[in-house]
């Protein structure tokens, strides 16, 4: 609903003609901004499959605040989500996950899932799993010549992390978790609750691959005044500053850039995981196997958001009684599930904890 | 309002103003062409026209359509039977017309569940400003009270977001809006095969047979990865340490805190 100035003498509001030229300015400011690049930092393609795309980062010189650091020989696999592009990992130079990593000796590579097409409609959760994730581990564990791999699961990755660590526990070396659901039927979990009376069986009948744009619009959703009004609201201010302005299309550009989802893989992971809870219940097989969290036994670092609205705490901390590990660490972090990335604070305080925890287990 | 100084005019004639642009907004109404009550009576309004086409030529026509009319409903075409050489397209065109009937319905529910969370929202923004002019700190701003406002929306709409209620028409809205798709769908399949063209269902099939195929080449040329088993198989533990969530084991967390 837009805001309504009024000009009556005890008006506390801003001239409205003041007002009116600030968003004439943040127009002409948004209409010359050009395009906005993201994912800054050098990598190289080092395998292929299908729509798959793994890509290893350049190493970078040590940051500044530590700069004695040794190397992590072992290698860090980045599994991210179907559901978002990954270079949330990379948005810009001083918003970059990766970069932080890299700074800190963490040999990074990152897997990107592509965007499914109708040709993909029937890749499983077995298919990306199963293969696509092991031929990745199997890649980079032949170019190093060991055994196993780091693995760093974001989110819905960090779902299929732990599913594959429990059915190949012997390839992963450490495992970090970052804003992971396992548990999916915490009270608080509103997507899961509407998925649970929608017939995503005809749904994917019928739509094949399920559109980007519809899961967008189901997660704005889930905050409608802030994300759909206020947002906005706010651009009239920081347009002034070409930075802040940059930013912010940064961000717009990756919360728009949904690809579709694979229509099986997505159908299996609303029933079997939002539906049915099969993980955390300890019932879901893939491959013929099942997956048994218990058979975690590597160390585990399970990095959550404490007041992400998308992944509620509950929904990753149930991860404490699923796993045998006798190494389990849990790093919370003050802030949202996007904030965990772009967020200045996030900079300062993941980058270091995540390498600083690899090293010590390297 | 509470007792204290009064509040802002300007912050009134805000939350007044939204009020009247909720009440001119009204939920869509549903269409014509789905509401049979609606069809019939337009019908009946038709042939009662006097038209001198009605009642020259087609005048044993009509007459006879007129007394077939059910009641006061008319009958619509959806409610028309499906059958001769072309009882299948009708039959699926009455079953799009369903559809497309039952979302609309569904739809202006759910716009009325919204325009309600719209409503209460207003109602606890007035409350709030009212309270924290009674604390001698009324809003101070335009930009101030919106920020207020989207809080109270968001409170009332995770409210009621999360009812069950609620998830239920959401969920029944979605499942309209798929049968909608399938419903037009199937017409689509039946224009394609008259055109000659391939449809969705002739290419799932290709799909499908090229996947497994794919699969099967893939598992004859790989190096040992995750072998399926047989159903019923369960992998061994393999050697380790691990021991039974039950046993003591340090669980280590860093904290963060707000600066």
């Amino acid at each position: 609903m837009a805001m309504q100035p009024d000009a009556s003498a005890t008006d506390p509001l801003p001239d409205p003609a003041g007002f009116g030229r600030q968003v004439l300015k943040g127009l002409e400011a948004l209409r010359t901004a050009g395009e906005v690049l993201t994912a800054p930092t050098p990598r190289d393609v080092v395998h292929r499959q299908d729509k798959l795309v793994l890509y290893r980062y350049r190493p970078l010189p040590a940051a500044v605040d530590d700069p004695g650091s040794t190397p992590v020989r072992t290698p860090l696999l980045i599994c991210y989500a179907l559901v978002n592009r990954p270079y949330m990992l990379d948005l810009q130079e001083d918003r970059s996950l990766i970069r932080g990593l890299l700074r800190r000796g963490v040999d990074v590579y990152l897997i990107d899932w592509g965007a499914p097409d109708g040709a993909d409609r029937f890749l499983s959760l077995e298919d990306y799993i199963c293969r696509y994730l092991d031929r990745c581990v199997a890649h980079v564990c032949a170019s190093h010549a060991i055994d196993r791999v780091n693995l760093l699961g974001v989110c819905q990755g960090g779902t299929f992390s732990l599913c594959y660590a429990a059915l190949r526990p012997e390839r992963i070396h450490n495992l970090v978790t970052m804003v992971t659901p396992v548990d999916f039927h915490t009270p608080d979990n509103l997507l899961a609750k509407w998925a649970r009376g929608i017939d995503i069986d005809a749904l994917v009948r019928v739509a094949g691959n399920v559109p980007g744009e519809l899961l967008n619009s189901v997660f704005l959703s889930l905050q409608p005044f802030r994300q759909l009004g206020q947002k906005y609201v706010g651009l009239a201010e920081l347009a002034a500053d070409p930075v802040q302005l940059r930013n912010f299309l940064r961000m717009e550009k990756w919360i728009f850039d949904s690809p579709d989802q694979a229509g099986a893989a997505f159908r299996q992971f609303v029933t079997w995981f939002y539906r049915e809870n099969r993980l955390r219940a300890g019932s879901l097989e893939l491959g013929g196997q099942r997956v048994d969290l218990a058979r975690l036994a590597m160390p585990v670092l399970n990095v959550y958001a404490t007041r992400d609205h998308l992944v509620p705490p509950a929904a990753s901390l149930a991860l404490r009684e699923l796993v045998t590990t006798e190494d389990y660490n849990e790093h919370a972090f003050d802030g949202g599930h996007i904030g965990i990335y772009v967020s200045g604070r996030a900079q300062r305080e993941l980058p270091p904890a995540i390498a600083g925890w690899l090293r010590q287990r390297d | 309002m509470g007792a204290g100084p009064e509040r802002p005019d300007w912050v009134s004639q805000w939350i007044q103003g939204q009020r009247l642009l909720l009440q001119q907004w009204r939920p869509g109404e549903v269409s014509a062409l789905s509401d049979p009550a609606t069809f019939g009576q337009n019908l009946q309004a038709f042939l009662a026209s006097g038209s001198p086409w009605i009642e020259g030529a087609g005048a044993q026509i009509f007459d006879l359509w007129r007394t077939l009319l059910p009641g006061a409903g008319g009958g619509a075409p959806g409610e028309w039977p499906a059958i001769g050489p072309l009882g299948q397209q009708l039959g699926e065109l009455q079953a799009l017309n369903a559809a497309v009937g039952e979302y609309e319905r569904l739809a202006a529910e759910w716009t009325a569940a919204l325009t309600k969370v719209h409503q209460e929202a207003l109602d606890l923004l007035s409350r709030r400003t009212a309270e924290l002019e009674n604390a001698g700190r009324p809003p101070r701003s335009a930009r101030e009270l919106y920020d207020l406002w989207v809080d109270c929306g968001e409170q009332v709409y995770a409210r009621v977001a999360h009812s069950e209620a609620h998830c239920r028409l959401v969920a029944d809205l979605g499942n309209a809006g798929i049968r909608v798709m399938e419903a037009r769908q199937v017409l689509i399949e039946r224009w394609l095969k008259h055109l000659d063209l391939p449809t969705r269902s002739e290419v799932n099939s290709l799909n499908l047979r090229l996947g497994k195929l794919e699969r099967e080449v893939e598992r004859l040329h790989a190096p040992a990865g995750i072998a399926k088993r047989a159903p019923g198989k369960r992998a061994g533990r393999p050697a380790s340490s691990a021991k039974t969530p039950s046993d003591a084991r340090r669980v280590r967390s860093q904290t963060t805190r707000r600066k």
